[in-house]
């Protein structure tokens, strides 16, 4: 591989099946998740995007086909831990994650599993939870959290090993729209500021249309995949898969339709706000 | 029938050092047929209002009545409530136990004591309204059933209940957006269709402004805000503070009116904020 460099997942020809399962899970794919990239990967139910995150730290080797993380073989036994350094994971539930009693000590546990020097860790800790709008809460007991807060610290817990990537698994669907909001506008700020690679699984299409890139899975496979602009366009596609497009790419679709001639990509409130102005001002 | 509860407190773990009072002087009616929405962040009392609304949980003080039965008296019958107001629980899959889809929407209807071509109504009935197909899916077990359809079997196990009101905790949380469509279309017939009452908890603005024909938000434990979406959804401001936000079509006619649009207050709905823009643009092409 040469461009490693470049690239913080490379996936190939990835194939995986459950054990006594008829069906493959993940199907032949192929893909990558470049450095910097904010990639969204979305699917229904079933469509094998979770197991395709499984597989990108490890928690699954493949059946078939390999992945590279950071340029390290997910197939290598000897190397887990450092993938898992790598590529950090954030699960769904907020409550199965945590595992001490106060925030600052759950997100020093992979810290000391790794056996880093108290000096150091007591700084890698302060960065991570600032870093995650945490700090007041240092102390604090973890129960006592909301689900936002809860889920930000997992990421501060991830963010201490340094990762190159962070992987979100449907990390936003048990949390209110001020914890959803939390949890995305720290994970972009991570991206933009500190240049690490975001990979979110999501049912949220309005999460999915901040991403650089989104894959859409189905049936193990790689359905649709592009920019949100390009995947939201095609509206009768992406509801074939089981999907929906954000609110504001549907209103787009459906003024079209009645001769109300927006554009066909719009994605935000903003930007129907400005097509909206275009065409009053251009008649 | 109506549920009437009337300065409602409830306080977790009372006289320990972790008390929590959940519920602060809630009084609320819920009249017959009603559709609400009820929405607050997380921690904010709504699941713990909703485990009062079919007496789950006794009221620290306060009173509630279903029908005119007073949950706090000992005489009532808790199974007359039960059959009255029916609760869905947050991933309520995850509370299917049973062999079999039948045997575990059978559940309910058998402890009350029905007989079997009751029970076989019931359950033949319950799997209709969730579009679950009794022939080919009643002797599978449910745990071969995907995400979308074990929460319909869990619904359909309330609905076999046959309840007059229908509480329900989140019914959509981590389902793709087919089986959300599935879940809030079935909600919305059993309302239209059959008349059902409709509580609703919900973190999402928009579903809730597709269905509500009221909206409750709570914070901190009291009701702050009780009324039609509309006015509801005007006060933006208020509830981004608490924690919530405005469904995408109040968003988008807040900031077309700064623009200097003319679009009418109180449009929550997509539909209603689509019909508005079209008059503006056609108003426009017209003046051109």
């Amino acid at each position: 591989m040469t461009n490693l460099e470049e690239n913080r997942i490379i996936a190939s020809n990835l194939s995986y099946t459950y054990p006594e399962a008829e069906r493959k899970a993940v199907d032949d794919v192929s893909m990558r998740v470049k450095k910097g990239e904010f990639l969204a990967i979305l699917g229904h139910n079933g469509s094998g995007k979770s197991t395709l995150a499984k597989l990108f730290n490890a928690l699954y080797v493949p059946g078939e086909g390999t992945v590279w993380v950071c340029g390290l073989n997910t197939r290598d036994d000897d190397l887990v831990f450092d993938i898992r350094e790598h590529a950090g994971m954030v699960f769904q539930n907020p409550d199965n994650q945590i595992v001490a009693t106060i925030v600052e000590g759950d997100v020093a546990f992979g810290l000391e599993n790794k056996g880093v020097p108290p000096e150091e860790m007591r700084v890698r800790i302060d960065d991570a939870l600032r870093a995650v709008n945490m700090s007041a809460y240092a102390k604090k007991a973890p129960n006592m959290l909301s689900g936002g807060q809860k889920q930000r610290v997992a990421i501060a817990g991830v963010l201490a090993m340094k990762p190159d990537v962070i992987i979100l698994d449907e990390s936003t669907a048990m949390l209110d729209p001020s914890g959803r909001r939390e949890v995305m506008n720290t994970v972009h700020r991570l991206n933009e500021e500190e240049g690490i690679s975001i990979v979110i699984i999501t049912h949220y299409m309005s999460e999915a249309a901040t991403a650089d890139y989104v894959i859409v899975m189905d049936e193990g496979k790689i359905a649709m995949s592009g920019t949100p602009r390009e995947v939201f366009t095609r509206v009768e596609k992406v509801r074939a898969l089981g999907l929906d497009v954000p609110e504001m790419t549907d209103l787009a679709n459906m003024l079209r339709k009645d001769g109300v001639m927006v554009r066909a990509d719009v994605l935000t409130v903003d930007e129907m706000v400005e097509e909206v102005c275009r065409l009053s001002s251009s008649i | 029938m109506s549920i009437v509860i009337e300065h409602l407190n409830y306080v977790y773990m009372s006289g320990g050092p972790f008390e929590t009072q959940a519920l602060h002087d809630v009084s609320l009616t819920i009249g017959d047929g009603e559709f609400i929405g009820l929405i607050g962040h997380t921690g904010s009392g709504k699941s713990t209002l909703v485990q009062h609304l079919n007496g789950l949980l006794k009221p620290s003080s306060g009173r509630i009545t279903v029908d005119g039965l007073d949950l706090a008296d000992k005489q009532t019958d808790k199974r007359a409530i039960r059959r009255r107001v029916g609760l869905v629980f947050q991933y309520p899959e995850n509370q299917l136990f049973e062999e079999t889809v039948e045997k575990d929407i059978a559940f309910g209807p058998r402890n009350l004591g029905l007989d079997e071509a009751e029970i076989s109504r019931r359950v033949r009935d319950a799997m209709r309204r969730v579009a679950l197909d009794y022939d080919s899916l009643h002797e599978r077990s449910v745990f071969e059933l995907s995400g979308g359809q074990m929460r319909r079997v869990a619904i359909a196990g309330v609905l076999a209940m046959e309840p007059q009101v229908l509480v329900l905790d989140e019914p959509c949380a981590g389902l793709d957006p087919r089986g959300r469509e599935e879940i809030l279309g079935l909600i919305r017939a059993l309302h239209s269709e059959c008349g059902t009452t409709i509580v609703m908890v919900s973190h999402s603005m928009d579903d809730v402004a597709s269905l509500a024909e009221r909206v409750i938000v709570m914070n901190h434990g009291e009701v702050v805000m009780d009324g039609a979406p509309c006015d509801v959804f005007s006060q933006g401001a208020q509830l981004r503070e608490i924690g919530l936000d405005v469904p995408q079509a109040v968003l988008l006619a807040d900031k077309l009116r700064t623009r200097g649009f003319d679009i009418p207050e109180g449009i929550y709905r997509m539909e209603e904020i689509k019909a508005a823009i079209e008059t503006v643009v056609r108003r426009e092409e017209r003046h051109a």
